[in-house]
């Protein structure tokens, strides 16, 4: 599903930052994956990556065996939408819009009609039991929903792949377990998972640890 | 579009007092720009009301100068209803071709005699001396073909002959013919002589087909420059001096007034106006066009993260810049066509002030008429309120587009 052969990525914002120092990486489909690493040692990097958010220096990024390279703008935007759903630590819920738009705009960006998102979106809200929740805005709602209206987001457009930014980093632990496990549900059907965390208790709940230091995978 | 317009009106909301202190730019903007060329067009209404400036022309018949081709000078040139059809076959772009003639007569009614003047005119002759109805109707081409005996009356020659109303549809008698009377009209200037109006046809069959014309009028409207003019007014003179027997370069035959060089300078003048008043209009709309973009740039800075998001889950640059663009266009639009709709008031009610004052003092020389805005400027209002949007969501949104997605995601 991923094939990342000896991708280099260097910032440079008035210093030369080198970051990734020739990631190769192999995931296949339907395994859940973690990586692990110490701050600075570029695993958010690499995750950025493999979700078409960043682009790399050096190396070849094959994504379900489409070259993922120097893409433009809307093209990138078209993968991601149709193959990779995001979940990030800070939830990033659009703050105007209440549970049920959050988790149907992908499929806005789809050209999917306005009642059919909304159908779609409900059926996501009850199978997460967040049902009664669909009007309220994420302020109202506690970190766990906001995370699991998240996870709806990411899944409503049915992709390959979901890339996990510490999904769990702002929840407590019962929490945090209870979104492992949906995601965990989530990988039975199928769906590759890449998860970045530094919490080895939640690493460990995954088919295989990839550890990163220094912009190398150990 | 819902969507779109659910999301514009939930930015709008987040920035409530700073949306409607821009607005108010572009409203005033567009209120100057109304109020201003609805006072230009009040300007350009009075002036072509009470000043001849269309492009009128008259020719009147005089004694030659020059001896030419074995005749003498002095001699009088006289046109006839030939020279009529010469000139409209000749010059096929001129309008509202009218001959007249005139002569002194005597009017009976109710057995009383009134020395009246005779003018013997065609349909066109009301246009272009600038009669206004009074009752009835002029003389159509109808009454022409078929040589209809028929007469209107000025306003001051029914006073005279008649004290009632009602005098249409009765008949009076013109040097011993019979005519029916069809309108009364009240001519731009008062005569001191009774005035009364004849189908010219009318008037050359009872001489045998054809009457001697006292002047041509007719309108050019294919004349656009002064250059132009004078070579027209040359081949003028130039035909009617073949059809008549005079010197080409004898001035003195023919009066020519040309209404044209006023006409033109008038519509220089306006055309200055115009451009100014469209300048200072569309200069303070360009002021809000600023303030509109200026909110935009700061409305999408806050709104980074934002966009950060939407770009992951798969929004494509030009749906970003629909987004910012229609946004900036449904602000300008809405504040303009308040300003549109205001300035539009104004006018109304200024044009209502002057026609109640035009009603109770009628003698009045108004240099101010009508100073509302056609239908035409109003559409061109609505593009350039458009186009104000795109200019001032522009900016805007090409920042939303090149900001990195990774980078807007995490900006806080």
């Amino acid at each position: 599903m991923i094939h990342v052969q000896n991708i280099h990525k260097t910032y440079h914002n008035g210093t030369f930052l080198h970051v990734l120092k020739g990631i190769n990486l192999t995931i296949a489909e339907g395994e859940m994956v973690s990586i692990m690493g110490a701050s600075g040692s570029g695993k958010s990097t690499l995750l950025n990556i493999l979700g078409i958010l960043d682009n790399y220096d050096e190396g070849e990024y094959y994504l379900n065996k489409t070259l993922i390279k120097n893409l433009s703008e809307k093209k990138a935007a078209e993968y991601r939408n149709k193959m990779i759903g995001f979940i990030f630590q800070s939830f990033n819920l659009i703050d105007y819009k209440n549970a049920m738009e959050n988790i149907a705009l992908p499929l806005y960006y789809r050209g999917i009609p306005h009642k059919e998102r909304n159908k779609l979106a409900m059926e996501y809200l009850e199978l997460f039991g967040l049902k009664e929740w669909a009007e309220y805005m994420p302020n109202e709602l506690s970190g766990g929903q906001k995370q699991r209206i998240a996870i709806a987001r990411a899944l409503i457009t049915h992709p390959k792949i979901v890339l996990a930014d510490e999904p769990t980093g702002a929840l407590d632990s019962k929490t945090s377990n209870e979104v492992l496990q949906i995601l965990r549900e989530v990988n039975k059907q199928g769906i590759t998972i890449v998860m970045v965390t530094h919490e080895f208790p939640i690493a460990q709940q995954t088919d295989r640890i990839i550890h990163i230091k220094d912009g190398i995978i150990e | 579009m819902q969507e779109l317009l659910k999301e514009i009106y939930q930015s709008f909301c987040r920035n409530k007092l700073r949306t409607i202190l821009s607005g108010f730019s572009v409203a005033w903007g567009i209120f100057m720009l109304v109020i201003l060329s609805g006072m230009a067009n009040g300007y350009k209404n009075g002036i072509s009301e009470s000043m001849i400036t269309n492009n009128h022309i008259t020719i009147i018949p005089r004694y030659t100068s020059l001896p030419y081709k074995g005749y003498n000078a002095p001699r009088k040139v006289s046109f006839d209803t030939k020279d009529l059809q010469l000139l409209a076959s000749v010059f096929p772009d001129i309008d509202n071709l009218s001959g007249s003639t005139a002569f002194q007569g005597q009017l009976i009614y109710d057995n009383n005699m009134t020395p009246i003047l005779v003018n013997g005119v065609m349909p066109a002759f009301f246009k272009n001396n600038k009669l206004r109805i009074n009752e009835g109707r002029f003389i159509n081409t109808l009454d022409l073909k078929q040589y209809r005996k028929v007469v209107v009356l000025t306003k001051s020659t029914a006073q005279t002959i008649a004290n009632k109303e009602n005098l249409i549809g009765t008949y009076v008698n013109i040097n011993q013919i019979a005519y029916k009377i069809i309108g009364i009209v009240e001519p731009e200037i008062e005569n001191e002589n009774n005035l009364v109006y004849l189908p010219l046809s009318t008037i050359a069959d009872l001489q045998g087909g054809t009457t001697i014309l006292n002047s041509i009028d007719f309108t050019a409207n294919h004349i656009h420059s002064l250059k132009e003019s004078d070579l027209f007014i040359k081949d003028i003179h130039k035909l009617l001096s073949l059809q008549h027997n005079f010197s080409p370069k004898d001035e003195n035959a023919l009066w020519i007034l040309n209404g044209i060089e006023n006409f033109l300078s008038t519509k220089t003048l306006f055309k200055i106006i115009t451009i100014f008043v469209w300048l200072i209009g569309l200069s303070i709309l360009l002021i809000g066009i600023i303030g509109v973009s200026n909110i935009m740039i700061i409305s999408v800075r806050e709104r980074t993260n934002e966009f950060g998001i939407r770009k992951s889950l798969g929004a494509r640059p030009i749906s970003l810049i629909k987004m910012i663009i229609s946004e900036s266009i449904i602000i300008t639009t809405f504040f303009g066509y308040i300003g549109m709709v205001a300035g539009i008031a104004v006018t109304e009610f200024i044009n209502n002030q002057i026609i109640i004052n035009t009603e109770a003092n009628p003698n009045i020389l108004t240099f101010f008429k009508n100073p509302t805005l056609n239908i035409s400027i109003t559409i061109s209002a609505t593009i350039i309120l458009i186009l104000s949007g795109v200019i001032a969501g522009y900016i805007p949104a090409k920042k939303a587009v090149n900001l990195k997605t990774i980078d807007a995601i995490r900006y806080k």
